[in-house]
């Protein structure tokens, strides 16, 4: 990742400039689009609370706690930070996902591109039937295992490979 | 063949024990009302659900009467939609899974609408559960782990039935998975 290349935050529907100090350190999170990097609030959060990298928001120093609470302020889901953290932390390579149908694209180290894909559901929320088999069978047509990952409120994750079930054993 | 079952309250009573048995080990359908687990040729009548009554009337292979009156497979169906609030889903459900060549049971015990075996109770463990949802039903993340915990407990894989219609019915099962 070139030192030189501009990175910016998708936060809610804003996209700020943030300015990273050691760009190398965060190989393999983000992604890159016409030379610029590309962070979903859940990757800074991994940056800051690993201490991979410093980052500034316009001129300031942005720390993992303001971060976490700008971002849940603008909407965003704290669940898929624990389950980009869990996943993470187990050696998986992580790419964002397709929203509506999943949130992350997950891979074991050295595959590529991503084998699972990952829907998340939060204690106390709920998702239509329909919505739950249509994520699924989008990524069963990618040729992707669906995941559905339960994370319950104080942020415990269980994991469920989907499957559609044909009758076979 | 065509058997003969009599309509009392919400179940269906085949008396004739050599139509009870021809009935049962042929799909497992309906329960010996005095064999708890049949090993073989059993002496007693069979009570069968109303889900799996409407299913054999509708196959043709069953005539049920009331009070010395036939019914057809609309009245039927019409009392099991005023016994149960979901029949309708539970009907196409159970028909879909019994055409996929399933031995479907009630998985009231497990906690789900159906317990659903390859070959049959007693030679095997039912090796899914299925619970229905109407495509606009809420599955919350408790219906998930609730039904994966009872699943992997009870060695089973659990599968949501997701019927749009009495033709369209999907089916999506789940695996506890370790990452």
């Amino acid at each position: 990742m070139s030192k030189r290349a501009k990175f910016f935050l998708l936060i809610g529907d804003k996209k700020e400039e943030v300015s990273l100090e050691s760009p190398e350190a965060i190989a393999g999170i983000g992604q890159e689009e016409d030379g610029a990097v590309y962070l979903m609030p859940y990757e800074a959060l991994y940056i800051l609370e690993k201490g991979l990298s410093r980052m500034t928001l316009n001129g300031a120093e942005v720390e993992f706690q303001g971060l976490f609470r700008m971002a849940t302020e603008s909407g965003f889901n704290t669940s898929v930070y624990l389950v980009y953290r869990d996943l993470k932390e187990k050696g998986y390579y992580i790419k964002r996902g397709l929203e509506p149908y999943y949130q992350l694209s997950v891979a074991r180290g050295g595959e590529a591109p991503s084998s699972y894909k990952v829907i998340i559901l939060k204690e106390g929320e709920f998702v239509r039937a329909l919505k739950l088999l249509k994520g699924i069978k989008e990524i069963i047509k990618e040729n992707r295992e669906p995941l559905l990952a339960i994370v319950d409120r104080r942020g415990e994750i269980t994991y469920y490979k989907a499957f559609i079930f044909h009758g076979e054993a | 063949m065509k058997y003969r079952a009599e309509l009392i309250g919400s179940s269906l009573f085949v008396w004739d024990f050599k139509s009870a048995n021809a009935i049962y080990w042929n799909g497992y359908y309906g329960r010996p009302l005095w064999v708890q687990k049949p090993k073989g040729e059993f002496s007693s009548p069979l009570v069968l659900d109303i889900i799996e009554g409407a299913y054999l009337v509708e196959k043709g292979n069953l005539y049920v009467s009331k009070n010395g009156t036939w019914l057809s497979t609309s009245e039927l169906l019409d009392l099991g939609r005023s016994v149960h609030e979901r029949f309708d889903d539970l009907y196409a459900a159970y028909k879909r899974l019994r055409e996929m060549g399933f031995v479907v049971l009630p998985g009231i015990k497990f906690g789900a609408d159906f317990a659903v075996y390859r070959k049959g109770p007693g030679i095997e463990h039912a090796p899914y559960i299925v619970k229905v949802f109407r495509p606009n039903s809420e599955v919350s993340a408790t219906d998930v782990v609730l039904t994966g915990r009872l699943g992997r407990s009870v060695k089973k894989k659990f599968v949501y039935a997701i019927v749009k219609d009495s033709e369209n019915v999907d089916f999506v099962g789940f695996d506890w998975w370790k990452p």
